[in-house]
């Protein structure tokens, strides 16, 4: 392949130009900062950041799945309950399917089938969203709000409100277990998020995706198959969910139709937060992992310090106003440049 | 004693990163005279103002003077005390607020009161809008006026501070006859004050007439300034482009050229009925008519976006009924949509990913994966082609201006390599040289056999460009005519079309 030569001088430019790119790192660094030295450094301890390392996948595979819809000009308020009716599915295989003597290999072929069954339904659920928004072009929230609810009513007609407990120990490993210190979770976490990103940035699907959430009249006058291209990012997004459904029955040994629910606008928000335009057609999966780490250590932080929740709450308003505000101005600011810097050519 | 200029700008050199705006301008404007500023998009003459209001600073070896003084460090507050104010074609007055509000706020401001005197104020802004001549309700809100009217209210606005410079940007844009003589006259009004007005505008207008004195631009430079008598449109054109109007005709077609379209009794209920026409290789096919008599229904339908009632529609000798524009384009049409801003382009979004959009599947590599050094040849490649004028290949397409999009709009049709293109209204909004350019690439790409629709509601534009025209109205063809044979007024006569 060949190497481009790397022009410091425009990257320079663009750099300089791109005031919204540096506000994420350097809130991190500053609330990390300010965390570290208010608790006297026990924040840093190895105890606080592996616990961190435990919260921040589900949150950020949520994160992801509504960052994906939203790419394209939609939103998926289903992300939770698409997660908790593949959970009660795989609980349900799995603690119907083995028994305290199962052998190893049986247990391991029957988790198996249990997450592949679990991400297929989770893909089904995401499809429905995608032939409701893409087809019968019901607009995302009110399709997804419509299928947040019935996937909820779906779990609960089977657990009739019960959780599910008592999984295999072997796929209790997936939530808790760790290699090389690194928490298993967290290691999962990254491989999908490398995935994602390769989709949106090298793939024509990934192209397309965030050009309809611009414009989606124009990529149809381009020739390109619209609908079909909000369904894969519907059935993608209902994958990632499953993904973070895996993880977190998992992670606490039992699942639940009402698991989380407080993620759906938590997910929003990191989403948001990381630079995702809300309207389409902008995404950077480095600014939302970035407002995820952002959140989690504001909000372990804030626990350290034994702030009140209804406090934090506040603060997380606060930070979301201020950083909508701000990005507002460096937006206006960069097109300016660039339309300048095109007049002048 | 008054000097005899009021600005004088020495050597103007202007540098933007990796580009100079302005070279070396001198420019002059007399006391008391009308001046034209002429120039494109890119110019320098957006610069030039820019400067002269003190918006921008020019390089340290430029020379302004203004009434006689030198003024080394100009910025917007100095060049409004020297009297200089400019009136953008977007006016900036409050919309919410009477007429009297909006002439009187600057004085008001000036004299750094807390509190509004309404009786001062209605008492300015009855003086300055007499001192133009002009009659206009004092207390009406400032949005219930027409464009022209809430031009003069500017007009009277900058009177209520000392004047001695009225730069006006485009002023006759959005005016009608009547509206350009009644600001004429306050011209004329302002003139006999020894106040100078400069006019800025990239064409041929009305202002010239006014004018005495015209400055040329081009790409930074001082063409010359010449007396508005010795320029006509064409020589205005060739001095701000370098390049003279594209009016050759197409080349005649082969008589044996195969017919690759053939449309027989195409209807489609409330957009068209019983069209018939044949298309063939390498053939120019205009087709003229008023918004709404049809023709760009009948455009989508041959791109399968919309599909007809009835009829034929038969393409290298087969019927065709696509029910998408997806099968169109496989088969080899292409379609250039009317509205740039929301069918042709998503403005928003890199220019790079708007001019592969329609070939992206083809710099995919074996793993799946887009190759970006693909994508950046091909981009580079259509530059050089159409002269593009782009910045960042990242940059959102919405920066460039009309005529460029509009060229990366063709680029990513002619990289899918249709046999069909159907362009509806190619140079809708866009400067001469890049219509010309558009004009000269339709010609060459019908020579190498590449049929052409080109719908458009300039006839001048299809009698130049075309081999046959087609005339539309309420959805029906009209006639059927050679360029040579009727002019363009006796076209208008005949079928009414203006």
């Amino acid at each position: 392949m060949k190497k481009h030569k790397i022009n410091y001088d425009k990257l320079k430019r663009t750099a300089g130009m791109n005031l919204d790119q540096i506000l994420l790192p350097i809130l991190l660094v500053v609330i990390l900062s300010f965390m570290s030295v208010a608790t006297s450094f026990e924040f840093l301890s190895f105890t606080n950041i592996r616990s961190m390392a435990f919260q921040i996948p589900e949150l950020g595979l949520f994160s992801m799945a509504m960052m994906l819809a939203m790419m394209t000009g939609g939103i998926d308020l289903s992300v939770i309950s698409t997660a908790n009716f593949s959970g009660v599915i795989m609980a349900l295989i799995m603690t119907k399917a083995v028994a305290e003597n199962s052998t190893s290999g049986y247990t391991f072929f029957i988790v198996v089938i249990a997450i592949v069954v679990g991400l297929v339904i989770a893909m089904i659920l995401g499809l429905l969203n995608g032939i409701l928004v893409g087809y019968i072009k019901i607009s995302p929230v009110l399709a997804t709000l419509s299928t947040m609810i019935l996937y909820e009513g779906f779990s609960l007609s089977i657990t009739k409100g019960k959780g599910i407990s008592g999984l295999p120990n072997m796929f209790l490993k997936i939530g808790n277990g760790s290699i090389l210190g690194i928490p298993l979770p967290f290691i999962i976490f990254a491989i999908f998020v490398v995935i994602i990103l390769i989709i949106i940035q090298r793939t024509p699907v990934g192209k397309y995706q965030v050009m309809i959430g611009s414009n989606a009249e124009a990529v149809e006058y381009s020739g390109i198959n619209v609908k079909k291209t909000i369904l894969y990012t519907y059935m993608l997004s209902g994958l990632m969910s499953g993904i973070a459904s895996v993880i977190m029955i998992s992670r606490i040994n039992s699942a639940n139709a009402r698991f989380g629910t407080s993620y759906v606008l938590l997910s929003v928000l990191i989403a948001v937060l990381g630079g995702t335009n809300p309207e389409g057609g902008y995404v950077r999966v480095g600014g939302v992992i970035l407002a995820l780490f952002t959140l989690q250590i504001l909000n372990s932080g804030i626990n350290a310090l034994g702030i009140s929740q209804f406090v934090a709450l506040t603060m997380w308003g606060v930070l979301l106003v201020l950083i909508i505000i701000y990005r507002r101005f460096a937006t206006n600011l960069r097109n300016k440049y660039l339309r300048e810097n095109a007049r002048n050519q | 004693m008054p000097t005899k200029n009021i600005i004088e700008m020495k050597n103007i050199n202007k540098l933007y990163p990796g580009i100079q705006a302005l070279n070396g301008v001198d420019f002059i404007i007399r006391r008391g005279e009308a001046h034209c500023l002429v120039g494109q998009n890119g110019s320098g003459k957006s610069t030039l103002i820019k400067i002269l209001s003190g918006v921008e600073k020019p390089e340290p070896d430029s020379k302004i003077i203004i009434d006689g003084e030198l003024c080394n460090h100009l910025n917007s507050k100095i060049s409004m005390e020297k009297g200089i104010q400019v009136i953008y074609q977007d006016l900036s007055l409050f919309p919410n607020l009477t007429v009297a509000e909006n002439i009187a706020f600057g004085s008001n401001r000036e004299k750094h009161s807390k509190f509004v005197n309404w009786k001062n104020m209605d008492k300015i802004a009855r003086k300055a809008l007499d001192e133009i001549g002009v009659n206009i309700q004092l207390h009406k809100k400032v949005e219930e006026l027409s464009i022209a009217q809430q031009q003069l209210v500017e007009i009277a606005k900058a009177l209520t501070v000392e004047l001695k410079l009225l730069i006006l940007d485009e002023p006759t844009a959005s005016l009608t006859k009547r509206e350009v003589n009644s600001l004429f006259r306050v011209i004329s009004r302002l003139k006999e004050k020894g106040i100078s007005i400069l006019f800025v505008s990239h064409k041929l207008n009305e202002v010239f007439e006014v004018a005495e004195q015209v400055t040329i631009l081009r790409d930074g430079l001082k063409i010359g300034v010449y007396s508005p008598k010795e320029l006509d449109h064409d020589k205005l054109v060739y001095f701000m482009t370098n390049t003279r109007e594209d009016k050759n005709h197409p080349k005649p077609l082969e008589d044996d050229a195969d017919v690759i379209l053939n449309v027989k009794n195409l209807t489609k209920a409330r957009n068209y009925k019983d069209i018939s026409f044949e298309l063939k290789k390498g053939e120019i096919l205009g087709i003229t008519g008023l918004l709404g008599s049809g023709r760009t229904e009948l455009a989508l339908s041959l791109f399968g976006m919309n599909p007809p009632d009835s009829g034929e529609i038969i393409f290298e000798k087969q019927e065709v009924k696509w029910r998408s524009n997806r099968e169109a384009i496989s088969a080899g049409i292409g379609y250039v949509p009317e509205d740039r801003m929301n069918h042709g382009l998503i403005m928003d979004q890199p220019i790079i990913d708007n001019i592969t959009i329609t070939t992206l599947l083809s710099y995919v590599n074996k793993a799946g994966l887009l190759e970006d050094g693909k994508r950046l040849e091909m981009l580079n490649e259509m530059k050089e082609e159409l002269k593009i004028r782009m910045s960042l290949p990242e940059a959102a397409v919405k920066t460039l201006s009309g005529g460029n999009q509009q060229k990366i709009v063709l680029a990513k049709w002619l990289k899918v390599n249709p046999k069909i293109l159907i362009l509806d209204e190619p140079t809708i909004g866009i400067d001469v040289i890049a219509k010309n350019s558009i004009h000269t690439l339709i010609k060459v790409l019908a020579n190498l056999g590449m049929s052409i629709i080109m719908i458009s509601s300039e006839i001048q534009e299809v009698q130049t460009n075309c081999h046959r025209i087609l005339i539309m109205r309420d959805g029906k063809i009209l006639c059927e005519f050679k360029p040579d044979e009727l002019t363009e007024d006796e076209l208008l006569e005949k079928y009414n079309l203006s």
